[in-house]
């Protein structure tokens, strides 16, 4: 175990990976400088928090799991409320918005991703409409959502379909579209989503799948929302959950090398020289494909900040890719998706079993000439570390 | 904060309210039961319990059932007043009564039937535990009946029996200077457990194991030697093994010799039991009959551990039970250090060398001096060497009234199920005056009685107990008695004032009957109170070995007895000679082509106890339905599926339940519990299905086949 | 001071199946009957004979690296520092699931609130001098409580000695010869 003594690191972001790195960092006995760079101020907000928070689930200090007292118990030199003007990668040098430029030995990416408003006409300019990532956007949809009465939420993502069940729990009017043919397009098998729109019928919600937003015009104090075969007026606000976009905005053109984000190896290396990425940001493997694939789930973002944090400070450590997977209660049911679970081909079978309401839960299975490659569960998780082995190359 | 935590982690303590008080559990009985237990109390309510790790019998360890204790005690069916049958028998249709005009209405309708046809009509029984029959035993007898009839009718007197015949006495394994033991039927893995981690470190340390059992249990992996034999031929293998021991000369010449008789009628009988021919009836492989029978009589010293019944559940099985038992004294290991050691019996059952009076407190009066009890003409033999009524026989009495009638049954715990073909029994007690049962549930046969009493759980009263090795409990309630139940000593005391008021010692009461029999090890109610966790009597004496060398055998001729002088007497085969099951593929071939597996019943499964702990959920659900075991080559060719629905047939009835497929079994051998509330295991079997000379039924080999539902 | 890791012991080949374990948490913990017990026994029937069962009683491992206590997004699950136990403060848990979607060993299961609840080692109950409930009534021995440096000692050891056995077994049958 290699001990680096005055050197320094810089981390640019302050989420999960960059803390986790921290904390592997100093673990692996790196003793120099970290800087940590942070558009926002400290403590780090976890965002899948964001909707347990609207639900009343947590309080809002809770939604900051590593604390204010983080910094100074790691020893992190914090620059809040900082962005990255240039990053120069030949002189391992960044020039912040403060004027102040820093050198670092390592550095590491871990700006996660900011939610994406699509171009729909409207949608971009209004004050009442809402995304679900920061803080100040989960504050201000709570705000909103006191006295709405009618909310139409776009995008039947894990999180707008999560955002769905919590406002209509507080009896509110949701109507959840998504331009798919399907809710949970990514990841939920075409019957499993039939299963769960259903569900969410029953619970009051209307869910319209193959439907996207045409339109949003103000009114006095509300919405009319234009839906490609109807008008919704009298909404209060709308929802957006139509996905994230990794920040890369102080990266130039071609700087790193990047695909949907940025491209990291097993040890979270990106393609430029003592440049590392973790989390949201980036890119890693995933180990069932062998392919590099997007996975943005706050464990991921752990695992891999931590694995940088010790190969930035000399712990060669590799983190054999992840295997995609989620869970999330959905009113009474509990969801799960982990593997491959849409893919296609003569080679595929399916195999449906149980009831989500019956003991043992519901049960989809994906084979590909009969290996177990993805599956669905409801309320069925008491299989989960089998299937998960099955599914796992590492393990099976 | 820290106090809340420690509260709800339940840690004792003045701070939290949470102290622990000792009892013992008593959700099952033997050699290695009756656990002690630390009750957690808080506010007077048991929050939870666990082994005590002192008492030297379980030193901490306790099975599923105990630690469901909570379950038990507080369930909702608990009875909590008496009761007094209000609709037609069985409706479970009942009225609360006092006590007062409990005892009044039993106490009347009792001295009635004593003045109209004699006490012998009053019929005292019990089922387990069998803490309480010292006294209920006593109050029939002060009464002026015989008749004590209890599940010990189809428990392990019947080994006693056998063992009376062939030696006077039989001991425990010596295991601690056992160099071989051979456990022929026993499990101590899932009933009596106690015994589990002993016999664990036993075995580690050396000691080698020949397991004798149809199955593969979690005894064969530890075992040297497992002798997977087909239910009911017990007999076979044991004079199969006899035979391999005297034709290699490696029995005790000097025993045979000096103390037994009838070993040359033996030796040519056993001559016929080859290791082929036993291969051929028992299904054992002969060269594994050999190694077997060196290892016992030249690996020595050797012993023997049976239980309770799986042995004499046959109806050859007083003779398979004598047969097995002669192999200690054939390799001169009887009362021998390392062997069967003889200690006799001083308190319920078990062997100490605490002197008590057991024995002359249970009788101020000799049995003979009453009339003859139930099936004390049937099984004379019984009746010879067990001082009970013999219980199988108590529905035929009742139902012939001969030589008398059978008018009332006050019974401390009955359970129908313990009684072949019961469906009988149950249309017996409609005939009764009076049926009380003494219960802590309205279970299936409270239900049928015309009074029930609420009884208490251990927990809720004192009793006294003695273990192997001199410890000795008198525990004392750890909470309240729930509602108005009470401990059935109680009870006993309540009705001896009313029906047996000039038995003097009866009517001074629990502690006053306690310190009387207590009195000659010097032991007294007060001193074992002030040891809440029981003491161990350092000063006890412990008798020699090789008792017989000055006192000889407690049998007719004074030596061991291959030839039994009783059994020769009552016109029976005097050796212990092997006789197919009276059901079995061999003896009845008609039967078995309808029937063509062989049927065990009442193999323990470890979270239930004949019909208890079923309420208890936390049990129920480790286990929650009726199943049948049977090997997956009979379920495959019956085109039975794992969990399967199925049907078990005897020619005498049927049972749903479901099927576990299993390598444990040999082919052809299926495997039931037999205490489930849901089904009727006891309608497979005839009431008469009985060995002759115990009266014992043959639970354990019947015919059966199995078939999808 | 050196940190340790308490750790569950289980020899597979002395686990009678006995249940044992599963009721004394579920008295320790008043789970309900209906609730999902926090340990849990399991028959399978896959070995060879004499060894045709074995039971395997499972609760929470305890992990060194435990994957439940990375992915919690609250931090509600926490390893006590002097005994490594895994633990978690209910109060902050929001019944996400992504522990018991972490969890190779069915560990995490729910209670009435939808919260997180699972064995936790009777860390309290260490903490005063007892043993956890499944380890005190394990009625064979099997379940044992211990540090993970003294039982893989105790393993070491057992294991050197049993190939010097089977050593000097070989060699004297070569002798023999």
């Amino acid at each position: 175990m290699k001990v680096t003594q005055k050197k320094n690191i810089a981390i640019i972001g302050n989420g999960g990976a960059a803390v986790h790195a921290v904390m592997a960092a100093r673990s692996a006995g790196f003793t120099g400088q970290i800087d940590l760079i942070s558009d926002s101020e400290g403590p780090a907000f976890n965002p899948m928090l964001a909707p347990y928070f609207l639900k009343g689930a947590l309080t809002w200090d809770h939604c900051f799991p590593f604390g204010s007292n983080f910094y100074r118990t790691c020893d992190v030199t914090c620059r809040f409320n900082t962005t990255v003007d240039t990053l120069n990668i030949a002189e391992k040098s960044l020039q912040l918005s403060d004027k102040k430029k820093i050198h670092y030995d390592q550095c590491l990416i871990a700006t996660g991703a900011s939610a994406v408003v699509p171009p729909v006409p409207g949608l971009r300019d209004s004050k009442k409409v809402f995304t679900l990532r920061t803080t100040e956007s989960t504050l201000q949809l709570q705000k909103a959502m006191q006295s709405a009465r009618n909310v139409i939420v776009l995008g039947a993502s894990l999180v707008g379909t999560k955002l769905a069940e919590i406002l209509s729990k507080r009896k509110i009017k949701v109507t959840l579209l998504d331009i798919a043919t399907q809710i949970l397009p990514m990841g939920a098998h075409p019957k499993t989503a039939e299963k769960i729109e259903s569900y969410f019928r029953q619970k009051g919600i209307e869910v319209l799948s193959g439907c996207g937003l045409d339109g949003i015009e103000e009114v006095g104090n509300r919405l009319v929302c234009h839906l490609p075969h109807r008008i919704f007026d009298n909404v209060d606000f709308v929802a957006v959950c139509t996905g994230v976009k990794p920040n890369l905005q102080f990266l130039e053109e071609g700087q790193v090398a990047t695909r949907q984000a940025l491209l990291v190896d097993n040890y979270q290396r990106t393609s430029a020289n003592s440049l590392y990425a973790a989390g949201d940001v980036c890119q890693g493997l995933n180990r069932q494909t062998g392919e590099s694939q997007w996975m943005g789930t706050w464990g991921n973002a752990c695992y891999q900040g931590r694995t940088a944090g010790y190969n930035m400070t000399g712990k060669t450590t590799s983190l054999p890719g992840a295997l995609p997977q989620y869970v999330s209660p959905f009113f009474d049911w509990v969801y799960a998706q982990v593997g491959d679970i849409n893919r296609q081909g003569c080679d595929i079978r399916t195999d449906e079993s149980g009831s989500p309401d019956a003991d043992g839960g519901w049960q989809l299975l994906v084979f590909k000439q009969e290996k177990l490659i993805g599956v669905n569960l409801i309320n069925a998780m008491r299989n989960i570390g089998v299937l998960k082995k099955e599914i796992d190359p590492l393990l099976s | 904060m820290e106090q809340e935590r420690l509260k709800k982690n339940k840690i004792p303590g003045l701070n939290t309210g949470i102290e622990i008080r000792k009892t013992i559990c008593a959700i099952c009985e033997g050699s290695s039961s009756s656990c002690g237990i630390n009750a957690y109390i808080k506010d007077g309510r048991v929050i939870k319990v666990e082994g005590m790790t002192e008492f030297p019998q379980n030193q901490g360890t306790l099975c599923a059932k105990g630690n469901a204790s909570r379950q038990y005690i507080y369930n909702k069916d608990r009875i909590m007043s008496p009761l007094k049958r209000k609709g037609k028998r069985g409706s479970g249709q009942f009225e609360e009564i006092s006590w007062e005009e409990a005892y009044e209405t039993i106490a009347e309708k009792l001295l009635s039937i004593k003045a109209e046809t004699g006490a012998e009509s009053v019929v005292f029984g019990a089922g387990f535990t069998k803490w309480l029959r010292p006294f209920a035993q006593r109050l029939g007898i002060s009464f002026g009946t015989p008749n004590f009839a209890t599940e010990s009718s189809t428990c392990f007197y019947a080994t006693q029996i056998a063992a009376g015949l062939t030696y006077g006495q039989w001991g425990g394994p010596d295991i601690k200077n056992s160099n071989c033991l051979m456990m022929w039927s026993a499990n101590v893995f899932g009933t009596g457990t106690a015994g589990a981690k002993k016999l664990i470190a036993a075995i580690r340390n050396g000691l080698k194991i020949i397991e004798v059992n149809p199955a593969v249990t979690h005894l064969t992996r530890y075992a040297d030697i497992h002798l997977g034999l087909r239910p009911g031929t017990d007999g076979a293998l044991a004079l199969g093994l006899a035979n391999v021991i005297i034709s290699e000369e490696l029995y005790d010449q000097s025993f045979i010799s000096k103390w037994t008789v009838g070993f040359d009628e033996y030796k040519a009988y056993v001559a016929d039991f080859t290791p082929e021919k036993t291969e051929t009836i028992t299904g054992v492989a002969a060269e594994l009959i050999i190694k077997a029978a060196r290892l016992f009589a030249t690996g020595g010293p050797s012993s023997i551990k049976t239980s309770a019944s799986p042995t004499v559940h046959h109806t050859n099985g007083v003779q398979n039970h004598r047969a097995l038992i002669a192999l200690s004294g054939l390799t001169g290991n009887f009362d021998a250090p390392g062997g069967n050691y003889v200690v006799p019996e001083t308190w319920l059952h078990v062997g100490t060398g605490v002197e008590l009076r057991q024995k002359q407190f249970i009788f101020p009066r000799d049995l003979t001096d009453l009339p003859p009890r139930i099936g004390q003409e049937a099984f004379p033999l019984w009746s010879q060497f067990v001082n009970e009524a013999q219980s199988m026989w108590l529905p035929r009495q009742i139902d012939s009234g001969q030589p008398y009638p059978i008018r009332a049954l006050v019974a401390f715990g009955y359970n129908q199920r313990m009684w072949p073909g019961n469906d009988y029994l149950i249309r017996m007690f409609d005939k009764l005056d009076l049926f009380v049962n003494v219960e802590l549930f309205m279970t299936d046969t409270a239900k049928l009685a015309d009074i029930v009493l609420p009884a208490c759980t251990s927990f809720e009263r004192s009793e006294l107990r003695l273990y192997p090795g001199n410890h000795v409990i008198l525990t004392q309630p750890v909470i309240e008695p729930l509602g108005q139940s009470k401990s059935d000593i109680d009870i006993i005391f309540d009705l001896a004032r009313r029906i047996a008021p000039d038995d003097r010692l009866l009517n001074q009461g629990y502690e006053a009957c306690l310190d009387w029999i207590l009195e000659p090890s010097g032991l007294t109610v007060e001193k074992l109170r002030q040891h809440p966790s029981g003491m161990t009597v350092k000063d006890a004496v412990m008798p020699g070995f090789r008792k017989y060398e000055t006192d000889g055998f407690a049998t007719p001729s004074g030596k061991m007895e291959f030839s039994s002088t009783a059994l020769k007497e009552a016109g029976l085969d005097p050796l212990p000679t092997y006789r197919e099951p009276v059901l079995s593929p061999i003896s009845a071939p008609e039967p078995a082509e309808n029937y063509p597996l062989v049927l065990t019943t009442g193999t323990r499964l470890p979270m239930y106890m004949h019909s208890r702990t079923f309420r208890n959920e936390w049990n129920r659900r480790l286990h929650p339905d009726p199943t049948v075991m049977m090997n997956p080559e009979d379920a495959s060719k019956r085109d039975i599926g794992i969990g399967d629905e199925v049907i078990l047939a005897t020619h005498r009835s049927q049972v749903k339940i479901r099927a576990i497929l299993t390598d444990t079994l040999k082919p052809g051998i299926a495997n039931i519990y037999h205490g489930w509330p849901e089904i009727e295991v006891n309608h497979l079997i005839d009431y008469d299905y009985l060995d002759p000379i115990s009266g014992f039924p043959g639970f354990k080999s019947l015919l059966c086949d199995i078939r999808k539902a | 001071m050196k940190k340790r890791q308490l750790m569950f012991s289980f020899n597979i080949q002395d686990c009678s199946g006995c249940m044992a374990c599963v009721v004394a948490c579920q008295d320790q913990n008043d789970i309900k009957a209906d609730g999902t017990a926090l340990r849990q026994v399991s028959r399978q029937e896959k070995g060879v004979y004499p060894t045709l069962i074995a039971n395997l009683s499972l609760s929470c491992m305890h992990c060194g690296d435990a994957p439940c206590l990375l992915v919690c997004p609250t931090g509600a699950i926490f390893k006590h520092a002097e005994s490594g136990a895994i633990d978690i403060n209910r109060d902050i848990c929001i019944g996400c699931h992504s522990c018991e979607l972490a969890c190779y060993f069915g560990a995490p299961k729910f209670a009435d609130d939808g919260k997180m609840i699972k064995c936790d080692l009777c860390i309290v109950r260490i903490e005063n001098g007892l043993k956890p409930a499944c380890v005190h009534t394990c009625t064979t021995g099997a379940l044992q409580l211990g540090y993970a440096d003294d039982l893989v000692e105790k393993k070491v050891d057992g294991a050197s000695r049993k190939f010097l056995n089977s050593f000097l077994d070989q060699h004297l049958t070569v002798q023999d010869r």
